[in-house]
């Protein structure tokens, strides 16, 4: 749909001219607005601060009538975040039940960002992040920060 | 797979204005499964075998249960809903959802959600979301649940009733 690509490409132009600090919105490929790469910085605070994470954002055909899907390419040790070559993100903004198409691409990001600082234990994917986020969160930050080190740079 | 999708439309265009009933959305579920099985039957990749047995236990779950019942709203109505006129709208208005203003169309349709008077859209935007979904693009409230008004004036003068006697 042409309006979709109109509505992308605008919130790309904001997102790229005005961005939301420490995170960095690229294009995969520039005649292919629907598929963005994304470079956060590791919030500060968190047990990820110094880290870089790559993450894939895939604007569906039918967006914004469907939420955007967004992946962490950079291995990451966080409970709504499964440990693994997909790194899929639990978050409730992108909850099909959840998702309004009036929300935009910078608040997915931005809730992203907070989900670093704070995760949601009782909504985990990587359970036994979760379980160490609550038992144990001195153990659950060493391990987050090693992987930090290990994976993202 | 062109006998999915003539069936397919055949489901979708029998009647304009019906929403799909569970018995065809299983329907075409089931359709779909069988033709997803006669992929599997002739493809020789491994991997494309395990995606394609995947997806068939999924939509034979989906089967088992279809939906209770669809959440959009029939189009009638849409086609009342409460329209904004071309004087009431400023340059800076926009539509939520595809993010132009409004008047740089030169004949906009503008319609605003019951649920409250700065929720406008472009029924061309706002139309096929709520065919689906039932509900406001900004704040997710139910639309099919406002249409109970005269229930909730009833509950009105009874607490106001209750008021009173207190």
């Amino acid at each position: 749909m042409a309006s979709s690509q109109k509505r992308i490409s605008k919130e790309l132009a904001e997102v790229t001219t005005n961005p939301p600090e420490g995170i960095h919105v690229s294009l995969v490929d520039e005649s292919n607005v629907h598929n963005w790469n994304i470079v956060m910085d590791g919030p500060e605070g968190s047990p990820y601060a110094g880290g870089k994470f790559k993450l894939l954002l895939v604007l569906p055909n039918d967006y914004p009538f469907k939420p955007p899907k967004i992946n962490f390419k950079t291995r990451i040790w966080h409970p709504n975040v499964t440990f693994d070559e997909h790194g899929s993100m639990c978050i409730g903004i992108l909850k099909p039940e959840a998702w309004k198409p009036s929300s935009k691409i910078l608040s997915v990001l931005t809730a992203t960002q907070q989900l670093l600082v704070e995760p949601v234990p009782d909504d985990a994917v990587e359970t036994s992040a979760a379980e160490k986020f609550k038992n144990n969160r001195a153990q659950f930050n060493k391990e987050a920060q090693e992987y930090t080190k290990k994976y993202a740079k | 797979m062109s006998s999915f999708f003539s069936q397919l439309s055949q489901i979708e265009t029998s009647n304009p204005h019906a929403l799909p009933t569970p018995v065809e959305v299983s329907a075409a579920e089931r359709l779909l499964r069988d033709q997803l099985s006669t992929l599997l039957s002739t493809t020789s990749n491994a991997n494309n075998a395990d995606l394609l047995r995947d997806l068939i236990s999924h939509i034979e779950d989906d089967i088992d249960s279809p939906p209770e019942k669809v959440p959009g709203v029939p189009q009638s109505y849409l086609d009342s809903l409460e329209r904004v006129s071309k004087k009431q709208l400023k340059k800076t208005d926009t539509c939520p959802i595809c993010a132009e203003p409004f008047l740089d169309d030169e004949f906009p349709l503008v319609v605003v959600l019951p649920c409250h008077d700065s929720h406008r859209f472009d029924l061309e935007c706002v139309g096929p979301w709520l065919r689906l979904q039932g509900t406001c693009p900004l704040d997710r409230k139910d639309l099919m649940k406002k249409k109970e008004v005269p229930k909730a004036q009833d509950d009105d003068e009874e607490d106001d009733d209750g008021g009173l006697y207190a």
